[in-house]
């Protein structure tokens, strides 16, 4: 069994997550390394949950939650917030998985979640309640905020120092943060981890997977490229071949 | 009962273990000049044959002929071949000799020559009956529920391209290539040593001669974009 | 209006490990079988293939193979006094639904207990005297021996193909093996998995403080392998799905592997999927059942008459169903009178991580789920508890069990949890990060138990079930002195690697938020006498003869080892007991 996470938070977790702004080009256009072929433009994403504003608004915070540095690109580029934004219309949005009947009460923080948002209530009641707070105590957007503010503002979310009527800010924060990390190392099949960026940053090989004649080989340096659910389609494997229907 | 902490058994291991480089990971120039003199034929040191005159020096095979493509054949699957022949471990009139007259290094330099080769675009063929070629493609993508088999891309990759360093490439090879090894493991050979590579023996009992042309016909009439290079090769 | 059905001889509730070993056995001695599964049938092929299968977002974070909590969960407080909550996601375990149970989405980490496990209080105060069993704990002996159990472990294992090495044969201690094992009477039936770095690293350090080192014994198969059912399965390739996943190999020792093949078709049993069995219908006063009553996939009520009746739904739905049908006392915890729902334990899980230096590679993703090596100095009895204040104990394993890295992104603890820094941490860390895993036991309190919620439902409208549990002091005391060993372990591991070692020890109460495992035992217990027990020792119910219960949640307590090899002993033993001797001649084989 996996050694337990005891510092993991009690709240709305395990999610998807959402929103990049359309101005923001992945910046790793530059060809890919090994002799790939460089990965295909994103198809333009049709925003299903957020507004533009709220794309915009999540954009900017994933961003900051896993930021591009001069290494390899960030949660933008990885196509997190349109991971989030495809969550939050489907089945996880609208709570599956979820005992959603009540009486709801408060516990305590070992009894877990229990309010009634699903992800996409969440998510609709939080966004303009940040988006409000961040205008009213920073005078701007937060997309529009520097980053060193930008981080200031997560951390009063997360600290549940900026308190919000519609739902608690730390609530939100750590499902933000949850659907953040998803988006960013989930199959690409689901909107994020675009280019495998999320494997690509710890070398993860992806699900095309078999290692038992290498697991004796210990310290082996396995730097194999990751390839991931959808990339035969990417790698153009079809069949070339005229068939004789008979 | 045993005290906790007795007396250490010292297994001295101080430091960390250097790092090990899987074959052709980072191919060196050098040995691939090396390794395209021996698929010439001149790799010296009593070689016999001339890897060349039926891979082809660009590691196409022929189809025709059933010799394999090399080419984006990952180096480790491919010196573990070359090295199974000069053993005895696996039989083959014309590949045992060969094989058993090269040295480890030739052995070693060609199977990366071989790897860093690109793949290529065969021209299409006619390959005959669209049915079977349907239940091949079914028998890849996902199995076959009625036979127990699992499915090949589990292994061999979406299509059959591979996946390095272990499990070999499928597509694109010659389709009396690969039957007549699945057609060999059912009928007993031992299939390399390898837990994997075990698994071959067992999924061959199971499929029956049209199973065999089916996944043969499918894989051989699967191309890759000449653009993605070296599938088979870590870089 | 129910719909009644022709009666069979036996109706099996939950078609998981036990339901299908029952299955098995029971048709092939003749008998009529109705196997009924809430969930849909599946398949190893199409429906464990990958690369869909190897999806962590879909089935390790989103929980595809598991129980959906929106059908069915429970409701959870740490103590009586306070009010107890709905589990609305699914957290701290995972139990499964659908054909096969969580034997689909397991590890395969298969594991025998120990010779005084199963004469516990006996044992204990005989070594120790009285005085070591804490105030509150209601450990008690089950009623089996090790003795007896032992052929029905040793079927079992040949049964899954499990591979390891023999630490002690017919009392014989064996190099390389684990040399506090029980006596088994054979070797395993296949040798162990290839052992990765992890596993190379702790065995070397182990070895240096003194302990025992072994590769854990695996379902997760070494070689193409036949198993006594004439089930054929196929060597593991350590792709690193196998918690919460299907293998797409038959190399995951499953029913849908190991024990299927085998039955389906057989004109004797037949399967019925997307029944959920509501309560085993109880005549008091003849004291028997007469049959259960489910809800098919149609919504309508079923009522299946059976000469027999055998619960093998997960641990906690068993004590659940007999408190919905009325069977046997419930436990009361203010007088520590009644039975049912009693001795609810859990595991106690801590861990160590050894942070290396860069050239340390682990290469997590290259793994299995049972791919590891373990000791158990420090588990059960291997080591004198005397002066420590605590009983029980666990083992200590290094795992590479997958690098999925949604979930597996190791980072040292001052990291901050986002940001630049957190991403540099998890690039460098992914690699080069070794876990020990504190596998502890957990030990019966009287006031952790089962009974069924008053406010809250299922999606039937059925109470669901309230759990009440947090850890007794003294496993908090036992893992604390197990996760001792394992930290120091770990620092030499770490040190000529620049590492530097975490603990993750059990602190707080029990929350059902952080995943731990899925081994949730107790609650219709068996053991030697009506009063303190649910089931004899044949697994059979003390207040209905015709009632049998499998599963772990027999256990009278959790010793510091994995369930499911113990699930699998006690199922066949309950079935040689049925097949031999119940059926011919049906009675109470152990008179109260």
């Amino acid at each position: 069994m996996s050694t337990p996470d005891l510092s993991r938070r009690g709240l709305l977790i395990a999610g998807g997550t959402a929103a990049a702004t359309p101005v923001v080009v992945p910046a790793q256009a530059q060809p890919h390394a090994h002799g790939q072929a460089p990965a295909a433009p994103p198809a333009p994403h049709v925003w299903e949950f957020f507004t533009g504003d709220e794309a915009a608004m999540v954009s900017a915070a994933m961003e900051r939650l896993i930021p591009a540095d001069p290494e390899s690109p960030g949660a933008i580029a990885a196509g997190v917030p349109e991971f989030i934004d495809r969550q939050l219309a489907g089945s996880y949005g609208t709570g599956s998985r979820l005992y959603r009947q009540g009486p709801f009460r408060e516990g305590t923080a070992e009894q877990g979640y229990q309010l009634p948002f699903t992800p996409a209530t969440l998510y609709r009641a939080a966004l303009p309640a940040f988006a409000g707070w961040t205008r009213q105590n920073y005078g701007r957007a937060f997309q529009d905020l520097d980053q060193r503010l930008q981080d200031e503002v997560l951390r009063k979310l997360e600290t549940g120092e900026a308190v919000f009527e519609a739902a608690p800010s730390s609530l939100f924060f750590e499902t933000l943060l949850a659907n953040t990390i998803e988006g960013f190392f989930s199959d690409p099949i689901h909107g994020g981890n675009r280019d495998m960026i999320g494997w690509k940053l710890v070398g993860f090989p992806g699900p095309y997977a078999g290692y038992v004649e290498l697991v004796g080989r210990h310290n082996l340096r396995f730097d194999r490229t990751p390839r991931g659910i959808a990339q035969a389609m990417a790698e153009h494997a079809h069949h070339a071949a005229p068939m004789n229907h008979r | 009962m045993r005290a906790a902490f007795g007396i250490a058994v010292a297994i001295a291991v101080v430091g960390g273990v250097a790092a090990e480089e899987l074959l052709g990971a980072r191919p060196d120039p050098q040995r691939i000049a090396s390794g395209r003199a021996v698929a010439a034929g001149s790799g010296g040191q009593g070689q016999q044959g001339a890897c060349f005159s039926c891979h082809g020096f660009d590691g196409a095979g022929q189809q025709a002929a059933l010799f394999p493509a090399l080419a984006g054949q990952s180096a480790e699957y491919l010196l573990l071949q070359l090295d199974r022949y000069a053993s005895g471990a696996r039989r083959n009139e014309v590949m045992s000799p060969i094989a058993a007259a090269m040295t480890p290094e030739q052995r070693r330099d060609v199977s990366i020559y071989y790897a860093t080769q690109p793949v290529r675009v065969p021209e299409p063929q006619p390959l005959g009956d669209v049915m079977l070629l349907q239940r091949g493609g079914m028998l890849s993508a996902s199995g076959g529920a009625d036979i127990g088999v699992q499915a090949c891309q589990n292994c061999h990759g979406p299509a059959g391209i591979g996946i390095a360093p272990i499990y070999p490439r499928l597509a694109g090879q010659p389709a009396g290539y690969l039957a007549a090894r699945l057609t060999a493991w059912r009928d007993g050979e031992a299939p390399a040593e390898g837990a994997s590579h075990q698994a071959m023996a067992q999924i061959a009992k199971r499929l029956s001669d049209d199973d065999i042309k089916a996944v043969s016909l499918y894989f051989a009439s699967v191309r890759q974009a000449a653009a993605s290079t070296g599938t088979g090769v870590l870089r | 209006m129910t719909t009644r059905l022709p009666e069979v001889d036996v109706v099996l509730v939950g078609m998981g490990w036990t339901g299908a070993l029952l299955a098995k056995e029971l048709t092939d001695a003749g008998h009529r079988v109705v196997g009924l599964e809430r969930g849909h049938p599946r398949q190893t092929v199409p429906d464990f293939q990958s690369p869909t299968m190897h999806d962590e977002l879909r089935y390790a974070v989103r929980h595809g193979l598991m129980l959906d909590p929106a059908t069915e969960t429970v409701t959870f407080r740490n103590y009586q006094a306070e009010v107890a909550l709905p589990v609305r996601q699914l957290g701290s375990f995972l139990p499964g639904n659908h054909l096969g149970g969580a034997g689909v989405h397991w590890n395969g980490q298969t594991w025998r207990f120990q010779e005084s496990d199963f004469v516990l209080k006996s044992h204990l105060e005989q070594r120790y005297g009285r005085g070591i069993i804490q105030e509150g704990l209601t450990i008690q002996d089950w009623g089996v021996t090790y003795a007896e159990l032992e052929p029905h472990y040793d079927r079992f294992e040949k049964i899954c193909g499990i591979g390891g090495k023999a630490g002690n044969l017919r009392g014989q201690i064996q190099p390389g093996g684990d040399p506090f094992e029980a006596p088994r009477s054979d070797e395993f039936p296949n040798p162990p998995m290839p052992q990765p770095n992890a596993a190379a690293l702790f065995t070397r350090a182990a070895a240096e403080v003194g302990a025992h080192p072994f590769p854990v014994p695996t379902a997760n198969l070494s070689r193409p392998y036949r198993n006594p059912y004439g089930c054929e399965m196929q060597p593991c390739n350590a792709c690193g799905f196998c918690e919460r996943f299907g293998c797409e190999h038959f190399a995951k020792a499953s029913p849908q592997v190991c024990v299927l093949p085998a039955l389906m078709g057989k004109p004797e049993f037949e399967l019925r999927t997307l029944c959920t069995v509501t309560r085993v219908e109880y005549d008091r006063t003849a004291k028997r059942a007469t049959g259960v009553t489910y809800i098919d996939g149609m919504g309508r009520e079923v009522f299946q008459p059976a000469g027999l009746v055998i619960l093998c739904a997960f641990a906690y739905h068993n004590a659940r169903l007999l408190l919905l049908s009325g069977i046997g006392q419930p436990y009361d915890p203010a007088t520590g009178e009644g039975s049912v729902g009693k001795n609810y334990t859990y595991q106690t899980m801590a861990g160590v991580s050894v942070f290396m230096d860069e050239g340390t590679r682990i290469n997590p993703y290259m793994g299995a789920g049972a791919l590891g090596a373990a000791i158990n100095d420090w588990n059960g009895e291997a080591f004198d508890h005397g002066g420590l204040g605590f009983v029980g104990g666990g083992y200590i394993a290094a795992y590479t069990t997958g690098g999925r890295p949604i979930e597996h992104h190791p980072v040292p603890g001052d990291t901050p949890r986002w940001g630049s820094a957190w991403k540099q941490a998890v690039k460098r860390h992914y690699n080069s990060t070794l876990s020990l895993s504190v596998h502890g036991s957990s030990m019966p309190h009287r006031g952790n138990y089962l009974d069924l919620d008053p406010t809250y439902r299922d999606s039937l409208g059925n109470p669901l079930l309230r759990m009440t549990f947090d850890f007794p002091a003294n496993d908090r005391l036992m893992a604390d002195f197990v996760t001792d060993k394992a930290e120091e372990i770990g620092r030499v591991i770490a040190a000529p690697r620049n590492g530097r070692v975490e603990a993750s020890r059990r602190r707080g109460r029990y929350s059902v938020v952080p995943y731990q495992t899925t081994h949730n035992t107790g609650g219709t217990i068996m053991g030697t006498n009506p009063r303190d027990s649910v089931l004899n020792r044949y697994l059979q119910c003390w207040d209905a003869h015709n009632v049998f219960v499998m599963g772990a949640s027999t256990f009278a307590h959790n010793p510091g080892y994995n369930p499911t090899g113990t699930v699998g002993a006690l199922a066949l033993w309950a079935a040689r007991a049925i097949r031999d001797d119940y059926m011919r001649d049906p009675r109470p084989l152990v008179q109260a």
